[in-house]
């Protein structure tokens, strides 16, 4: 690990600036910049540790609005009550992430910009990784192993997949981010918070030098009450997604009135499909209805040959969720 | 005296590492220490055209950079595979030569650990790069040593093409399992300290013995000059057993700096420098007679070897002791690609055979029609198929019939895809466990005192299987103390001759040195109170009394306990070396163990064939929308002769079938095909089951008496447990849905119908 300078500023301000400058990067719970920094994949000059700024910590599940300190920790926001009752899909999406341990200490903001587990990107002996080292070309699409990489989003320069299980519940639930950076404070609706790769795909965030994600905000909506996340992993615990699906569902009688779906495990960026969702509206929710969405959901997929699978699997955790969703309201 | 053998005994070293109190080898830290990192190579074919060290020499805290050019005094081994004590036969940075991703190439002393590491990434190497491939080519293999003798690679029984054609069911499959890597949670680690020409490593090992003797013989130092320490070992599963380049490099590297220095192998570097699991093909190709009974049994495995290695660990030579067959072939074959050399991982014949052979027998049994227990049943024999010799126990339908009960075996659908619980799949399948009972000579020094105490020392490893615990039951049980009055001193190479830690021999063969040092002291005791002019055992022929847990008996039924006797003693306390030699083992074979190497004589002797058996049985459930396979019940029994202690024992075999549901569900190395490289080196993604994964594991533990194998009648089972898993998920995966997989391990991409 290369040597760097660390402080702990106590106030946004200070450390918006301190994060400006050429070298610096935040750390807030550490979980995904220690390991890359352990590994040589990143090497800041400068880390500046946000974990102080004790007012980014706390949130609240109001009427019409949820509110997230972006230092909150993911275990203590996927336990509380108030959100298992308004949300369950986010609770479990959160939930079916990590390990205890690092739920225990990994922040929502640090969440949603967690980095790729393409392991291109994350051993540095590969000379080529447009993330890591932007030009020197992709060994995933230069005949590598692509089980984990992306069926939605990818360009010809990158096919690394986004990992996250929380920002897909975002995503699909118009997720806002607020932010502070030496400019001032900003709201970015989170589904233009990351950008695909296209060429340059070291850049994975609009977020300037020195902005610091200061919280995030759902408007509340019915969908919220009657959702789930439906995790396809290859263990119980402690795996990365094969195929996720974040779904929420209102109902008007037997009929669709509004339907979310966020995909996680496929896409390159969080991804919310919106053909699916349009394809339900006012229409029943049958287990027919629910594979056509399924289906439509991966229609322009743009698979590699280790990630095919991924289409039938994605078709079917979108079939199974919406189904889970439809199953719950039966029990309200 | 409460008997101490077959029951649960608490592991005596359990506070202590659960406390972290239990020093492991890389916990000393001699005065002066410096701390070493391995630069590693960024490609897996070719040369190095230069190192530039300058900007790792100039790293703060850096104390040293060597090369192949720099490292002065670095020696080598020969590797396991050409007869020597070595990991491998290639040893790096002995010239520019690269011949696997991984391969180290500059070694980093500085006075801290992280120093060390930054100035390793500093290295910077220029290559020469040729083309490389990971995966071995099953259309490019051979025979090594091919002769058609039973212990030679290829062997013919009967006429198998005449079984194959007489039969009335045939199969002809192939499976494939991956490369994997043992992932010890103690990190492999090596700390050298020169005084002069003596030496002292302290490094977490499976064989103290190799380690003194190879280094020592290295160096060209009388073995007395070194030193090798290895009081705990955090897990090895066959990681730790040979010579490795990292720890020679820490010698020399010591050597040449001038102080004592620790290396801790990085997690990634764990993958390349050191073995694992080769990958594999498995090609079985089986016929049944009408009634079930096997007519045909053609076993034809194909083993991953890098260049520079033959890598031959014979599973032919287990799977055709399993059944009756008249008709039989095995062979063993190699495909040679990029790797460094593999090696043993947890039943390194056994797990991936038996997952191919136990597959098949399944799939045979269907085309037969008959439930698949009672097609091993038709097929058991309690004779070797093919070395015509008995077995010295047998009990597999014992287990077989044993964990059905439990199970609820009777209960399963007869139809593919009959049983069903909401949204799941469920199915229920069934493999055989077999691991051989390998035997070893050993020693051990036991000392007995009059004031109740004993003290037993040998050069064996406690593993983590609870060797310190066992050796102290041996003794106490045949002594007649509590298990708290022993004393068990291990893990130092210039302690008694016991054997490596590998292929399941230190229970039995080293249990039964202690066990012979009990008779001795009892003997020596005996020939001092029978000449005595009063006791009960007064006059009596010392050779007629016998040792009956802590009880001398004379002849005429006189007795006297042994502590009371020691008494009598003029020096209150006996010494002995206690000595275990097989009938089967030849002196060839002793001179090879003490040694250093590794002089195994089994499982099949003149006389008998020693197996341990055991069956397992799975329950497994496929979710119909994220086609998750889950195992909410794996149930075992299996029989291993005397079961020292039934609490290690259990854990033992629990562990086995918990690493069985890995090979099954999770563990697998993945390539970077085009640059011959491991890809998932980290516990994150080299997946292995966590707690939510293993829901009931049961273990059932059956009595069985065996006098042939050793004095303790004790067949070893730290590898059983894994041994079957694999094909018994993997037939539930069928029974469940109809899918037959054929490649480890069994994936969700595996499930998604197309």
């Amino acid at each position: 690990m290369k040597n760097f300078t660390y402080s702990r500023p106590d106030a946004v301000g200070a450390a918006t600036e301190a994060a400006a400058a050429d070298g610096a990067t935040i750390i807030a719970g550490g979980t995904t910049m220690v390991d890359l920094m352990k590994i040589g994949v990143l090497e800041p000059d400068a880390l500046v540790d946000i974990s102080g700024l004790s007012d980014l910590e706390g949130f609240e599940v109001g009427s019409d609005r949820m509110r997230f300190g972006a230092l909150a920790k993911m275990s203590t926001v996927a336990d509380d009550q108030a959100v298992i009752d308004a949300f369950p899909a986010l609770s479990e999406s959160l939930w079916k992430a990590a390990s205890p341990q690092l739920r225990n200490v990994a922040t929502l903001g640090g969440n949603i910009l967690q980095r790729t587990r393409c392991p291109y990107f994350r051993d540095t002996a590969f000379a080529q990784c447009n993330k890591r080292a932007p030009g020197s070309g992709c060994a995933a699409l230069d005949g590598g192993h692509t089980n984990l990489h992306a069926i939605f989003g990818g360009s010809s320069s990158c096919v690394a997949m986004y990992p996250g299980d929380f920002a897909q519940a975002l995503v699909a639930f118009d997720a806002e981010v607020s932010t502070r950076g030496p400019g001032g404070t900003r709201t970015i609706p989170f589904a233009e918070l990351h950008v695909a790769p296209g060429d340059d795909p070291s850049v994975e965030t609009v977020l300037e030098p020195g902005e610091i994600v200061t919280g995030i905000t759902l408007p509340v909506i019915p969908a919220m009450a009657n959702s789930t996340y439906l995790k396809a992993r290859d263990r119980e615990s402690y795996a990365f997604a094969s195929a996720s699906a974040a779904v929420g569902l209102e109902m008007d009688g037997d009929t669709v009135r509004d339907v979310r779906i966020g995909l996680g495990g496929v896409a390159a960026t969080p991804h919310r499909a919106r053909a699916a969702e349009e394809s339900l509206r006012g229409q029943a929710l049958t287990e027919e209805t629910a594979r056509e969405a399924g289906r439509i959901a991966f229609e322009d997929a743009e698979p590699l040959d280790g990630s095919a699978y991924k289409i039938a699997l994605g078709a079917d955790v979108v079939a199974g969720a919406l189904l889970q969703a439809k199953s719950r309201m039966g029990g309200e | 005296m409460a008997q101490t053998i077959n029951t649960e005994v608490t592991r005596t070293d359990a506070r202590r590492k659960v406390t972290g109190t239990a020093s492991y080898a890389a916990d000393m830290i001699p005065a002066g220490m410096l701390h070493g990192a391995m630069a590693c190579s960024a490609i897996a074919v070719g040369s190095v055209t230069s190192i530039d060290t300058s900007a790792a020499e100039a790293e703060p805290g850096v104390v040293a950079v060597y090369t192949h050019e720099t490292l002065p005094d670095y020696k080598t081994v020969k590797g396991f595979y050409a007869g020597g004590p070595g990991s491998s036969s290639f040893w790096p940075m002995e010239g520019t030569e690269i011949r696997y991703a991984g391969q180290p190439l500059a070694y980093v002393v500085a006075e801290s650990a992280a120093a060390a590491r930054r100035g390793a990434d500093l290295v910077s190497v220029e290559y020469s790069e040729s083309g490389a491939a990971i995966h071995m080519d099953p259309e490019e293999s051979f025979v090594v040593g091919a002769g058609e003798d039973s212990e030679g690679m290829i062997l013919t029984k009967g006429d198998l093409q005449a079984g194959l054609d007489g039969a009335s069911q045939t199969v002809d499959m192939t499976f494939t399992t991956p490369f994997q890597h043992h992932n010890p949670m103690e990190m492999f680690a090596a700390t050298a300290e020169w005084r002069g020409d003596r030496l002292t490593v302290w490094m977490p090992s499976q064989s103290v013995r190799t380690l003194r003797a190879g280094i020592a013989g290295a160096y060209g130092l009388p073995e007395t000059s070194v030193r090798v320490i290895s009081p705990f070992v955090g897990g090895a599963f066959g990681s730790k057993a040979g010579i490795t380049p990292y720890a020679m490099l820490t010698i020399a590297a010591s050597k040449a700096v001038g102080a004592p220095v620790r290396l801790i192998v990085t997690r990634p570097q764990m993958y390349t420098v050191a073995t694992f699991r080769p990958e594999t093909q498995q090609r079985f190709r089986l016929g049944a007679d009408a009634e079930g009974r096997l007519t045909a049994f053609e076993h034809v495995e194909t083993a991953q070897t890098p260049r520079f290695d033959d890598v031959v660990n014979p599973g032919t030579h287990i799977t055709r002791a399993m059944y009756a067959c008249p008709n039989i072939r095995t062979e063993q074959r190699l495909s040679r690609s990029d790797t460094n050399t593999g090696g043993f991982m947890r039943a390194p014949n056994e797990m991936q055979t038996f997952f191919g052979l136990e597959s098949a027998m399944d799939a045979l049994a269907l085309k037969v029609g008959m439930d698949p227990v009672e097609f091993r049943r038709a097929n058991d024999t309690m004779t070797h198929p093919t070395a015509d010799v008995p077995f010295s126990s047998r009990s597999l339908m014992e287990s077989y019939d044993a964990v059905a009960q439990g199970f609820g075996w009777s209960e399963r659908g007869r139809e593919i895809g009959s049983m069903t619980d909401g949204d799941w799949l469920v199915g229920y399948g069934c493999a055989t466990a077999t691991y051989p009972t390998n035997i070893l000579a050993s020693n051990a020094r036991v000392r007995m005192q009059a004031t109740g105490s004993a003290y037993v020392e040998l050069a064996a490893h406690d593993v983590g299987t609870g060797t310190y615990t066992i050796m102290a039951q041996v003794a106490a049980a045949r002594l007649g103390l509590p298990v708290e009055a022993v004393d068990v001193v291990m893990g130092e190479g210039d302690l008694p001759v016991a054997p490596i830690s590998g292929g399941s021999t230190t229970a039995a063969s080293a249990g039964s040195a202690v066990h012979d040092g009990c008779m001795k002291i009892a003997r020596q005791v005996a020939e001092v109170v029978s000449s005595m002019a009063e006791g009960p055992l007064a006059g009596v022929d010392p050779s007629r009394v016998t040792l009956d847990d802590g009880t001398l008996r004379g002849p005429d039924g006189q007795s006297q306990s042994l502590a009371e006797a020691l008494q009598m003693v003029p020096e209150g306390e006996v010494e002995v070396v206690g000595t275990f030699r097989h009938p089967a083992l030849t002196p060839e074979l002793i001179h090879a163990t003490f040694a250093g190497g590794y002089g195994t004589a089994g499982p099949v002797t003149p006389e008998m064939a020693m197996f341990a058996f055991g069956a397992e049985m799975a329950e497994v459930r496929i979710h119909r929308y994220t086609h998750e396979i889950r195992v909410p019940r794996l149930h075992g029994a299996f029989a291993a002769g005397t079961w020292l202690n039934r609490k290690t024992s259990h854990s033992q075999l629990m562990g086995g079938m918990v690493w069985g549901m890995g090979s099954a569900l999770h563990e697998v190395t993945e390539t970077d095909t085009p640059r011959a490289r491991f890809l998932n080196a980290n516990i994150a993604e080299y997946l292995i089951p966590v707690n939510a994964d293993v829901r009931e594991v049961r273990v059932e533990m059956l009595e069985e008496r065996d006098d042939y194998v050793n004095p303790l009648g004790v067949k070893g089972i730290g590898e059983l447990g894994i041994v079957g898993t694999a094909a018994a998920i993997g037939n539930a995966i069928h029974h469940a849905t109809g899918k037959r997989l054929t490649a480890l391990p069994f994936r969700i991409s595996d499930m998604v119908s197309a």
